[in-house]
């Protein structure tokens, strides 16, 4: 007995031991981390210039009296990015935590030089997750598009990251493409990736005072645009909001939109994109080959701005063609543009090589050129189910309908 | 353990513990008279009233303990009895003998052969009957004291459902046990543990529902006990258990009538102590001490909500002061984004480091919660504004705590106060040090390690030779109808039959 307990006594003794020795090697507690909200990459002097957006937590959250800014930006150089990070801590007193980033901006010339690069390094660590939005910033440096402070978003990293989720929902000439994604796009054959692009409107010198912030409509704000297009890792072009809506649509991101299309005797009639699926199927015949588009759209009239009987099913039937095409409009143009860009943006090779693999063994080394010739056979099919809660339009009863 | 505790008591009091031979009594009244004096040190309380017997015309005496008897019963049925019996009696005939026969209009009479019986019966408030010529006496049930009656449970409180609890009386318990269960297969069992005290310790059982040989253990246990004095169950829910070295409790103590008759039906053994409204019930299990009484007494389907809330209650009380530690100082990425900035505004300035805050807010609770149960009740109010006013708020706007370890610290008591089982909360209490410290030097790894030899100890322990963490290991499929579950009666009853059968 005593035997036993002395034991059981020392190996209290040491377990208490080993608290007070661990010296808890990964412990960090919240006053000694510095969250970061964002990271940019820019291109410059042949080294890599990293900026990190790190939240200011004190002001942040609701407490008074703080009037320091909301995110602090740091920015420096290094030839890998991680010494970049490295080097960021002699400027700031705090470790920088990076398992929260929202986003990640890269520079146009990066962009246009490469991103598997860069990438590899996002993808390696273990402390960044994949869940983070990446965009590109077009015109502008992504240090500066880091600094731009935001109304209502104090965090102007959640303020791009929620309005890029909320234009591809409600809108959808962007595309909110996560870190994970995209390393599929770059892996994948027969598909080539894109990002949604960021510009800064106004002075972005201007943008980094507080000032910008108090104005009811502030000089210098940030705004998503267009689709940045690239071949296998690298920038080749811009894709319109037209274009990127059509992208938007091939591909089957979009959720929902708004578009209008002209009366018979003038004026608009405003048409809301309630669903919208596209079904994307390969086909290869005697070495030739297509790819079918199949798209439903279910639309609702949101305004009506001429004299047209909606109760009339003919008049319906007439919006309906109209609609069709306009989308088919919208996605012929994004198909040529990438044509014209040669990278196969929408993942046609994926669905020729599901057609048929022999096939795509032969023309996947050169597919970026095959591409050009895929014959593109779309099918859209729009249903107008909704005419809104008033039947007669005010614009027919005021009998002064543009003419 | 016996031998020790009478050799200390040996220096002290060498009276009491000295090996008396037993004393016969004597068929000289004066001497027995004079030796029962003596024994009690002439104290007040022992009453001896002498007479004549008026059908022998011998010498009588009776004695009793002022305060421990019915004085009416003495007095009516038997002094007043025994002082005018006329019918001569035969001389041949003990008189002892004829008196209990024919005399006496008492229930409880039982002839005593040596001073040592006439003193337990005396000291336990029965009246005890000497006649001169004897070599035996008599005792008459004659207990009757003053206790508090059976009043309202102050600890277990219910909504629905009856409202009496046990008082310290034995004899009430037992008779609030039987007014629920009226089968004759209710047996009790009698003892008498202390060498001291001698107080009175009852089992309980019904006959056949539960296991003969559960209750042949529970037999064999009470009569192991050596102490010399028991004043409360715990003492012999101590002297008991199956395993010494734990901070689970393996005995359910109730101060409900109900409860206890709900758990004899269910073939559990009851153990009664005089002088404590808390009986001791035995085998119990992890889960018992997760039920209330009320888990019966309303709609199956809240009960079985309530008692999930009182497992996850369980969870928190004991791991959330922990993981906030582990994730705050360790896995900041689990946490989401917002909260996280939040959190870390708060932390801004405190001085501590996140366990160190845990410990001092978690030990100024466990403080105010001492001095809650310890203090004149008429100054409670002042500690908990106290309490308030400290926690609260001065020690967030000192910069001191955050505010957010206090909202941990009071969710875990919150919690805590869960469980209808007092015991089980202070284990929780116990362990929930350990586990901040764990998480404290290992993050969330220490917090599973922790939870694992939690889990571990729990699978080694046993109550009455059941394992303790049955019927969720080993997993028994029939009983979880009532374990984590509380399922109609109907499918509840099936059970109790079933188990009847069986027996």
């Amino acid at each position: 007995m005593s035997a036993r307990s002395g034991r059981l006594l020392s190996a209290m003794a040491l377990l208490a031991c080993m608290i007070a020795l661990s010296g808890c090697w990964s412990r960090k507690e919240l006053n000694d981390i510095s969250i970061a909200a964002a990271m940019g990459i820019d291109w410059k002097d042949n080294q890599y210039l990293l900026t990190v957006q790190v939240v200011n937590p004190g002001n942040v959250s609701q407490k008074q009296g703080d009037t320091s800014a909301p995110v602090v930006v740091y920015s420096a150089k290094g030839v890998t990015l991680n010494e970049g990070v490295r080097r960021l801590t002699s400027s700031i007193s705090r470790k920088i935590f990076f398992s929260h980033i929202r986003i990640v901006v890269l520079s146009e010339e990066l962009a246009k030089r490469g991103i598997a690069r860069p990438l590899d390094f996002l993808m390696r660590g273990n402390e960044i997750r994949s869940d983070f939005t990446v965009v590109i910033a077009k015109g502008n440096s992504a240090k500066d598009v880091l600094g731009v402070l935001t109304p209502i978003e104090k965090i102007p990293a959640n303020f791009i990251f929620n309005a890029l989720e909320v234009a591809n929902k409600e809108w959808s000439p962007v595309a909110a493409i996560k870190l994970d994604e995209l390393s599929k796009f770059i892996l994948a054959e027969g598909v080539s990736p894109v990002l949604s692009g960021i510009h800064i409107y106004g002075e972005p010198s201007k943008g980094k005072l507080e000032e910008n912030v108090k104005s009811s409509s502030p000089s210098v704000r940030l705004q998503h645009a267009g689709i940045a297009a690239f071949k296998k890792d690298k920038l080749v072009g811009w894709l319109n909001e037209k274009e990127s809506r059509g992208y938007n649509a091939i591909t089957d991101r979009i959720k929902r939109t708004s578009l209008h299309v002209s009366c018979p005797d003038g004026g608009v009639v405003g048409i809301n994109i309630a669903a919208i699926r596209t079904k994307m199927r390969g086909e290869v015949k005697e070495g030739r080959m297509s790819i079918q588009l199949q798209t439903k759209i279910r639309a609702d009239i949101s305004s009506v701005e001429c004299e047209i009987d909606l109760t009339d099913p003919a008049v319906l039937q007439t919006l309906n063609g109209k609609v069709e095409a306009v989308g088919k409009d919208v996605m012929r143009q994004a198909v040529a543009k990438a044509k014209r860009l040669g990278t196969d943006i929408f993942g046609f090779g994926i669905a020729i090589h599901r057609a048929d693999p022999g096939h795509w063994k032969k023309v996947k080394d050169n597919w970026d050129e095959r591409f050009k010739e895929l014959d593109i056979a779309m099918d859209v099919h729009v249903s107008i189910t909704g005419t809104g809660t008033i039947g007669e339009s005010p614009v027919n009863k005021a009998g002064d309908g543009p003419s | 353990m016996g031998t020790h505790a009478s050799d200390a008591m040996h220096d002290k009091q060498p009276v009491i513990t000295e090996p008396s031979p037993q004393t016969p009594i004597a068929a000289q009244l004066p001497d027995n008279l004079r030796c029962i004096r003596d024994r009690v040190g002439h104290s007040a309380d022992i009453i001896i009233r002498e007479s004549s017997f008026a059908a022998l015309g011998k010498p009588m005496a009776v004695v009793y303990t002022d305060g421990l008897v019915d004085v009416t019963v003495i007095n009516d049925f038997i002094m007043r009895t025994l002082l005018t019996a006329s019918a001569p009696l035969d001389g041949d005939q003990d008189p002892i003998a004829v008196v209990a026969a024919t005399m006496l209009a008492v229930g409880e009479i039982s002839v005593l052969t040596n001073m040592e019986q006439v003193f337990d019966h005396v000291l336990s408030g029965d009246a005890a009957i000497f006649i001169g010529g004897s070599t035996s006496a008599l005792s008459a049930g004659t207990k009757g004291w003053k206790d508090r009656g059976v009043s309202e449970t102050s600890v277990e409180t219910v909504v629905r459902g009856p409202r009496e609890a046990f008082s310290e009386s034995i004899r009430t318990n037992t008779a609030l046990i039987r007014r629920k269960i009226k089968d004759p297969n209710l047996w009790l069992e009698s003892f008498k543990i202390g060498d001291v005290t001698k107080t009175d310790v009852a089992m309980m059982y019904l006959r056949g529902v539960a296991k003969d040989s559960l209750v042949a253990e529970a037999r064999s246990r009470l009569l192991k006990i050596k102490i010399d004095g028991i004043f409360e169950s715990s003492n012999i829910e101590e002297m008991i258990q199956d395993q010494q070295l734990t901070i689970f409790p393996t005995l359910y103590n109730s101060e409900r009538p109900d409860v206890i008759a709900m758990e004899l039906t269910k073939g559990k053994i009851a153990i009664l102590v005089d002088g404590t409204p808390f009986v001791l019930v035995a085998p119990a299990l992890f889960a018992t001490f997760l039920k209330a009484s009320e888990d019966y007494y309303h709609r199956f389907d809240i009960s079985t909500l309530l008692r999930i809330l009182r497992y996850a209650g369980f969870v928190v009380a004991l791991s959330a002061p922990s993981l906030y530690v582990a994730i705050t100082t360790f896995h900041q990425e689990m946490i989401p984004t917002q909260l996280l900035i939040s959190l870390s505004a708060q932390r801004e300035g405190i001085p501590f480091p996140a366990f160190v805050e845990a410990l001092i807010m978690e030990g100024t609770f466990e403080v105010l919660r001492e001095a809650a149960l310890r203090m004149p009740r008429s100054i409670g109010s002042a500690l908990s504004f106290v309490g308030t006013l400290v926690i609260g708020q001065a020690a967030v706007e000192a910069g001191i705590i955050s505010a957010a370890m206090v909202i941990v610290v009071a969710i875990t008591a919150i919690c805590s106060f869960v469980f209808p089982s007092y015991d089980l909360s202070n284990a929780i209490r116990i362990l929930r040090f350990p586990l901040m410290a764990l998480a404290a030097s290992f993050g969330l790894i220490g917090i599973f390690i922790g939870t694992l030899l939690i889990i571990m100890h729990l699978n080694s322990l046993q109550s009455f030779g059941i394992p303790y963490l049955s019927p969720f290991a080993p997993l028994e499929l029939a009983k979880q109808k009532d374990a984590f579950l509380r399922l109609p009666f109907r499918k509840l009853f099936n059970r109790i039959r079933v188990m009847k059968d069986r027996a």
